[in-house]
């Protein structure tokens, strides 16, 4: 058979981009996408590579990238638009093939074996140079694009040559390219399964292409196995057909408090903000969902996840938050101050679905208890978020005064084990 | 009136949808507060100003016999229509 043709287009610094595009005036000086300053939980979530230069990363605090590069600009992030930029490039993918898989807001896999020839040639290169100049010419943001016959090389591809680069890991070159590289550039090599292989002399991707599998398995387990094929480009993955409701498996946020929460009233009221903010995006995306879940973690090192499956799907922040503050009040003894706090809600529905009535709680209080979030919502998106809050939100305005749908506005990339993937097939 | 960042000036537009969706822009105010009307659109495709800072579909019209560039913008914040300025 022959070999598959598999692009891996990887937008460069995307939230950055995105935010240079619209703003000029951030293109020649670095700077960086991340959190509010003032409440703590800021971290950088990309940087631009003015930015990178002078040592600014990914994951940093804030505090620490003004450190390493005093005359840093920080930018807040605009989820709305990175989602807008990512479906316009998405959009681009699928004119070339139907075999187009998210990997986050920023990344996807191609596979374009199949449309190659109809699109009029046979050449990878060919396709990743026609996406490359459209996404420029369209979005004005850059790529970079790998392509090769598995997923694993075509993401190495688009990894090893950035900004604006299209680099091919074909059966001629993989050896000199790919297999000198570090073990710890290819997907799934993270810092501690990198400092183990290092520890067994295993140091390039190459070195543990030529290592014995089941030596491999020895160490790792079942992993070792994978590790190994990946090396070996012997990855088999499909490319997933693109479904568009596949990325969001549950919709959460989570926040550092500006002060430590010591009282049962703090705790409701950050987990009404929060649930109000999990509701409004729900119903934004047209999802109900029937497991709650909180995560606390204390001013300690102690933190805990709990969920509960509830017997209506809801996307109501009243409901969510009642159930929230329930599995608070059942797990939580006071021991200690707490930090921080997060509400999600999964195993998500569609919001058109019928759904069972119940006969304990009347439909008619539940329909005013949505009505009345989506006129809050309206009400805000019309206003600002400080126009209508909760009158439990005045107990404490420095809690209450978290924006929290700016934060962590997150669609959590699908792990890529969870995807259908699996070298073992 | 028209509002201007940058090099990025949005547009008070006036638009018609035909019965078959299509699009065509008919008449913009510029910053002087007149109103420039659309004589011809030449073509329309997805691109983005560098310039202006923006990216949407790129109306190519006509207005007092000179080429402009028209973008639409259809952004979270609300659907606008801008020039890219020369000045």
């Amino acid at each position: 058979m022959d070999d598959r043709i598999i692009l891996h287009s990887d937008c460069n610094c995307f939230y950055a981009s995105v935010e240079m595009l619209h703003n000029p005036a951030l293109r020649d000086v670095p700077m960086a996408v991340g959190g509010d300053v003032e409440a703590r939980h800021g971290i950088v979530l990309t940087a631009n590579y003015i930015a990178k230069k002078n040592g600014v990363k990914t994951g940093m605090a804030l505090w620490q990238a003004k450190r390493a590069c005093k005359d840093v600009v920080f930018v807040s992030p605009h989820y709305d638009d990175y989602i807008r930029f990512s479906r316009l490039a998405r959009n681009i993918y699928c004119e070339y093939t139907d075999r187009v898989e998210p990997y986050g807001l920023d990344e996807s896999w191609l596979d374009i074996t199949d449309s190659a020839r109809m699109l009029g040639t046979g050449d990878g290169m060919d396709i990743a140079r026609q996406i490359s100049s459209r996404i420029k010419k369209e979005l004005g943001i850059t790529v970079s694009i790998g392509v090769s016959w598995n997923k694993i090389y075509s993401k190495f591809g688009s990894d090893y040559k950035k900004p604006d680069a299209i680099t091919q890991i074909s059966r001629q070159n993989y050896r000199d390219i790919l297999w000198r590289a570090p073990a710890s550039d290819l997907l799934y090599v993270g810092r501690r399964t990198y400092a183990k292989l290092y520890k067994y002399g295993i140091i390039t991707i190459g070195d543990l292409a030529r290592t014995d599998p089941e030596f491999l398995h020895q160490i790792f387990g079942k992993i070792g196995y994978v590790l190994s094929a990946f090396a070996r480009g012997e990855d088999n993955t499909p490319v997933a057909a693109f479904d568009d409701s596949v990325p969001i498996k549950s919709v959460g946020n989570s926040t550092t408090t500006p002060r430590d929460l010591v009282n049962d009233t703090d705790v409701r009221m950050v987990l009404y903000l929060l649930s109000e903010s999990v509701a409004a995006r729900l119903r934004e995306n047209h999802f109900i969902g029937d497991v709650i879940g909180i995560s606390i973690r204390d001013n300690g090192l102690f933190s805990f996840t709990r969920q509960k499956k509830v017997k209506i799907a809801t996307n109501i922040s009243e409901e969510i938050a009642g159930y929230a503050w329930e599995l608070f009040k059942e797990n939580y003894e006071w021991h200690a101050p707490i930090r921080s706090v997060g509400v999600r809600v999964s195993h998500l529905s569609p919001d058109t679905q019928p759904h069972q009535l119940d006969l304990f709680m009347t439909e008619a209080q539940r329909e005013k208890y949505l009505r009345a979030d989506l006129a809050v919502s309206e009400i805000r998106n019309r206003f600002g978020y400080e126009s209508v809050l909760r009158g439990l939100m005045y107990f404490d305005k420095s809690l209450s005064g978290l924006d929290a749908k700016a934060d962590d506005h997150m669609i959590h990339p699908v792990a890529y084990f969870q995807n259908g993937n699996n070298v073992f097939e | 009136m028209a509002i201007r960042i940058g090099h990025k000036v949005y547009v008070e537009t006036v638009v018609d949808f035909s019965d078959e969706g299509i699009i065509r822009p008919l008449s913009i105010v510029w910053e002087d507060g007149k109103k420039y009307e659309i004589t011809r659109v030449l073509h329309c495709e997805r691109g983005a100003s560098r310039r202006a800072g923006g990216a949407g579909l790129v109306y190519t019209c006509i207005v007092d016999g000179k080429e402009i560039h028209l973008y639409f913008e259809d952004a979270p914040g609300g659907a606008k229509w801008f020039l890219e300025s020369k000045a």
